[in-house]
């Protein structure tokens, strides 16, 4: 009997004899911070999986921005080599998963590789929004769940109450449950051999062609597309050709492997297993997210159900600032789609930023999210446009158009309605905050569905409000008023017929078509206000005043003014000062340059960008 | 050309003010002051090799008047032997109120000093602690005593405006106070934040510009009709033509060359600056060289000329820079002038009140 796979691995012969009864592969899921990165640390440093010195916190959290953030952004796949109690070894392919709403999407693909999930519900916060939302996944996926209460060490702790919480609102049973501090290391055996023991191992597959499901990829600069898969059946390695079922290219695989957590070369991935394959691929275009790798020469006779499609919940403008690197833009984007694949693009054009692209995010964490990949990951320097969700316009003709850019609102006399995305929200509570909550939801034209308690002190709030509302600050706003208690998610749930009209911002009588909004007929001078006096703040004085106009239908709603510079001198120009004060002045005057030019007004590129911070009252 | 102006930086103060970004140290012990003398002599020595009778030399800082007697006296020993005046020469200190002492201006007379820079600042004890100023408001009358005790009448003394919370009646009350002690020569600062001091940590905001320009008129106002101070710089006023001249040779593009931490020269071409740290210059870091091909540096000297109400003859300027003012900038100068930022004539420009305010705009279009 072969005890280590690893070890099996390492012969000249090895992984046909690769026990798929010792292979098990999970998710930990739960809602933001209740614990999942620094579980897989444990497991990790556990099964001794990472040499301690290389070892920090939040491991697997490996991208410059989850660190700086602490939140886990992509899901990182890591397998690891267990050996449990019973004296067989087995390999975990584990799978840590972002918390925020805004990332579900890198869950349900996670899911899909896995038979099990690790539930973590932190001890001290109990059953939360995400919670609901990424056990419903792992329902629909129909795997095992584990639940684990978390952060037992914590004062605040009460395991009682998660626990009438898993059986009351998740139907889980309370017994199932193991306790566990991911800090402190306690629990850290009983949930290993959890998932040995619960979790079932990948099944026999029915036939013998390979059918592995591409489950995530990275554009690797050097090696072009990397693919992270789950093999249904068959193997892959080394040298084979293989093809992808939806475009029906084909390329030889150049190398193949698991993550131990960094990408490290095998001789083959195995049925069950989970892993990443490097085909001969540079176009980052030429692979899809959900397609599934078979043989070139013996091919399944049919794809795996791949992922569903995900619409994006909001639009936005990306443009280059040096409008020569729309190329590298372009490029840039295509291979950070790889890699997200719930971002999506298109060209677009805007008289006062050029050339650039019209994105879709799943929400404004992604945004921002995107945005900064870009600028990090790919070194670009770029604007981005207030956000938008689409629009359904029924035009008087007979005509539906849908709109993402409100710049495109057809002219108000050929409309004869508009309709706004809305979405259903599911908000768990502290009882308190009950009331400041339900007045939230009504100023955010929102309405309250049903209320259910959740247990003595929480309650669970129904409520259908206009996306564009959530993507303003309805979420921080929420967090504001419960201090930080009450946790959200959310789900399209159709439309509703809006009065609705296109705003518009003129700076000194020029239009600037990067700030045209759609609002609320109701709350269009607010926002105008608020949008105006932000623009005060940024644009700095000029020789001339500047008046700043906010539009609807002709008329101005909002109005402010930049008075003229009146005073711009160095006090002191001494000999020791004269080459500082002119190496300044360069900068300022390149500064000057890389500002937007619209009429004989320079905007600061950032303007774009901080009106997005301009938050309704 | 031998040189004939001098600058000697002093990198020492009694306490670091909250607004200060000039290089100087508080707190430094005898032994370093005597360490600085001695670097000081020899580069002193090395520097006069190239200078000729000398026309103006500055002492700055820092300040200069927080020696002791006896460490001026050897100063001044040591510039003495190696340095020789022109006819008719400017020789200014800079000291502050709780450092001037009778033996000290007693000192420098002997030494050739024949100008007083005094740092005022404000009289609003209020004031001084939102800039964190040192010092009483009474010493300030102390040091004009001083001074007029030993029958200098040739001084300045300098002013900030436009401090946190300042009102325009408060700003009167200054400049009302330094008419009564009839200095020959003012300069007011607008309050300036610089990056990495106190204040800009303390996150303290430069005054709005409709209260700056207001006061700017104001000091204009009572200063001409109250001791009759005519602005001749951007910060600067004087009476009966008592410039500095020493500052006026080099916002015209004048050589000079320097001694001491951060001093600078400009031998018509670069301007080389002695590194801003005592120990890097008592090692003899080499100076930084700040080259410009000569077009640009024309155009630096052109702005920082524009800096004094005057302006620029057309025929000094090709005197100075040998080009002309025209061919190197005419359409910059035309723009400016229908903005209404300066006056354009062919035998000179000179910037309107308008251009004076927004001199560094203009320095940024010349560019
Ligand atoms: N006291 C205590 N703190 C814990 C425990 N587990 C995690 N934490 C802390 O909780 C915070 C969030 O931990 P992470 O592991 O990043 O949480 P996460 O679920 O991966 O978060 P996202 O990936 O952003 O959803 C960190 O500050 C951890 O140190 C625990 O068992 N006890
Ligand atoms: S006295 Fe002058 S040089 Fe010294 S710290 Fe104050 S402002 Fe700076
Ligand atoms: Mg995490």
């Amino acid at each position: 009997m072969p005890k280590s796979p690893f070890r099996r691995c390492h012969t000249p012969n090895p992984c046909r004899s690769l026990l798929i009864t010792h292979i098990r592969n999970f998710s930990i899921i739960a809602h933001i911070d209740h614990g999942k990165s620094t579980l897989a640390d444990r497991f990790l440093q556990h099964t001794k999986s990472i040499d301690e010195r290389r070892f920090q916190d939040q491991l697997l959290d490996n991208m410059d921005l989850e660190r700086e953030r602490g939140i886990t952004i992509k899901s990182h796949p890591v397998a690891i080599r267990y050996a449990a109690r019973n004296g067989e070894d087995y390999v975990l392919n584990l799978i840590d998963t972002p918390g925020h709403v805004d990332f579900s999407y890198e869950v349900s693909r996670s899911l899909a590789a896995c038979e099990g999930a690790l539930l973590l519900i932190d001890a001290a916060q109990g059953v939360q929004a995400q919670t609901i939302a990424n056990v419903n996944l792992a329902i629909r996926e129909k795997l095992t769940i584990i639940p684990v209460i978390n952060k037992i060490d914590l004062p605040a702790a009460d395991v009682d109450l998660c626990l009438e919480q898993l059986e009351e609102v998740l139907a889980i049973p309370a017994e199932e449950a193991i306790l566990a501090s991911a800090k402190d290391g306690i629990g850290i055996d009983d949930i290993l051999e959890a998932i040995v023991d619960r979790i079932p191992a990948p099944s026999e597959p029915a036939h013998s062609q390979v059918q592995a499901l591409v489950f995530d990829s990275v554009y690797d600069a050097f090696r072009g597309v990397v693919n992270f898969v789950r093999v249904r059946s068959g193997s892959i390695k080394r040298g084979d050709q293989i093809k992808y079922c939806s475009n029906g290219l084909s390329s030889e695989i150049k190398e193949v492997g698991l993550f131990r957590p960094a990408m490290t070369p095998a001789d083959e991935l195995a049925t069950g297993s989970v892993g990443y394959v490097i085909p001969n691929v540079k176009t980052p275009e030429d692979s899809r997210i959900g397609d599934t790798i078979t043989s070139k020469h013996n091919p399944c006779t049919e794809p795996l159900p791949g992922f569903k499609d995900v619409r994006p919940m909001v639009y936005s403008g990306i443009y280059p600032i040096d409008t020569g690197d729309y190329e590298t833009l372009k490029q840039s984007m295509s291979k950070l789609c790889l890699n997200d694949s719930a971002f999506v693009f298109q060209a677009e054009t805007s008289v006062a930023l050029g050339f650039g692209f019209r994105c879709g995010f799943l929400g404004l964490l992604h945004m921002e999210i995107v945005q900064e990949r870009l600028r990090r990951e790919y070194g670009m320097d770029i604007i981005t446009t207030y956000p938008s969700v689409i629009y359904r316009v029924f035009q008087k003709s007979g005509e539906q158009v849908e709109i993402d850019n409100p710049l495109y609102l057809p002219d108000p006399s050929t409309i004869d309605r508009i309709e706004e995305p809305l979405v259903h929200a599911s908000i768990i509570s502290p009882s308190v905050y009950i009331g400041s909550i339900m007045n939230l939801i009504m100023e955010k034209r929102g309405i309250c569905l049903q209320t259910v308690t959740v247990d003595q002190n929480h309650v669970m709030m129904d409520a259908e409000l206009p996306l564009h509302e959530i993507v303003i600050d309805f979420y921080d706003k929420l967090k504001s008023i419960s201090r930080g208690y009450a946790s959200m998610d959310y789900e399209p749930a159709g439309h509703q017929v809006a009065p609705l009209v296109k705003m518009e911002i003129r700076v000194n009588d020029e239009p600037v078509d990067a700030f045209t909004s759609i609002v609320h007929r109701d709350y269009a001078h607010t926002r105008g206000k608020l949008l105006a006096e932000k623009l005060k703040e940024i644009i700095p004085r000029h020789l001339f005043k500047i008046a700043i106009q906010a539009f609807v239908g002709g008329k101005v709603v909002a109005r402010e003014t930049v008075g003229a510079m009146r005073k711009d001198v160095t006090a002191k120009c001494y000999g020791g000062d004269i080459t500082r004060k002119r190496k300044l002045l360069e900068k300022q005057k390149e500064g000057k340059k890389r500002m937007k030019q619209v009429g004989k007004v320079s905007i600061p590129q950032d303007a774009f960008v901080k009106v997005l911070q301009t938050k309704s009252n | 050309m031998p040189y004939s102006s001098l600058y000697i930086h002093t990198p020492f103060c009694a306490a670091k003010c909250d607004y200060c970004a000039f290089y100087s140290v508080a707190n430094a012990s005898r032994q370093m002051r005597t360490r600085y003398l001695d670097t000081l002599a020899s580069e002193l020595e090395r520097v006069s090799r190239n200078c000729g009778a000398l026309d103006t030399i500055f002492i700055g800082g820092g300040t200069p008047t927080h020696f002791t007697v006896s460490e001026l006296s050897r100063l001044m020993d040591v510039f003495g032997r190696f340095f020789q005046f022109g006819a008719n020469h400017e020789f200014t200190v800079e000291g502050n109120p709780g450092s001037i002492t009778r033996e000290k201006v007693r000192v420098f007379l002997d030494g050739g000093v024949n100008r007083f820079s005094i740092g005022v600042q404000s009289f609003s004890a209020e004031t001084r602690r939102r800039i964190g100023r040192d010092g009483e408001v009474s010493w300030v009358y102390r040091a004009v005593d001083a001074l007029r005790d030993q029958g200098v009448d040739n001084f300045n003394c300098d002013l900030i405006y436009g401090a946190p919370l300042q009102t325009t009646a408060e700003w009167e009350l200054d400049l009302r106070e330094i008419v009564r002690l009839e200095p020959l020569h003012v300069s007011t600062y607008s309050l300036i934040v610089e990056p990495d001091t106190p204040l800009a940590l303390r996150g303290v905001n430069e005054a709005d510009d409709d209260l700056l320009v207001e006061m700017w008129q104001l000091a204009e106002d009572i200063l001409l009709d109250q001791c009759g101070l005519e602005r001749y710089e951007v910060s600067n006023f004087a009476r009966n033509g008592h410039h500095c001249r020493h500052n006026v040779d080099i916002w015209k593009g004048g050589r000079f060359c320097g001694a001491g931490p951060a001093a600078c020269y400009f031998d018509g071409t670069s301007r080389w600056t002695n590194p801003s740290d005592l120990d890097e210059w008592i090692a003899q870091a080499p100076p930084v060289e700040d080259y410009l091909p000569p077009d640009k540096r024309a155009v630096e000297i052109l702005a920082t000329g524009l800096r004094t109400v005057a302006g620029w003859q057309t025929a000094e300027f090709q005197q100075c820079t040998g080009m002309d003012i025209y061919s190197l900038c005419g359409d910059t100068l035309n723009t400016l002038a229908d903005a209404g930022l300066m006056s354009v004539a062919t035998d000179g420009i000179r910037l309107t009140t308008r251009g004076l305010l927004l001199a560094d705009y203009v320095e940024r279009e010349l560019l």
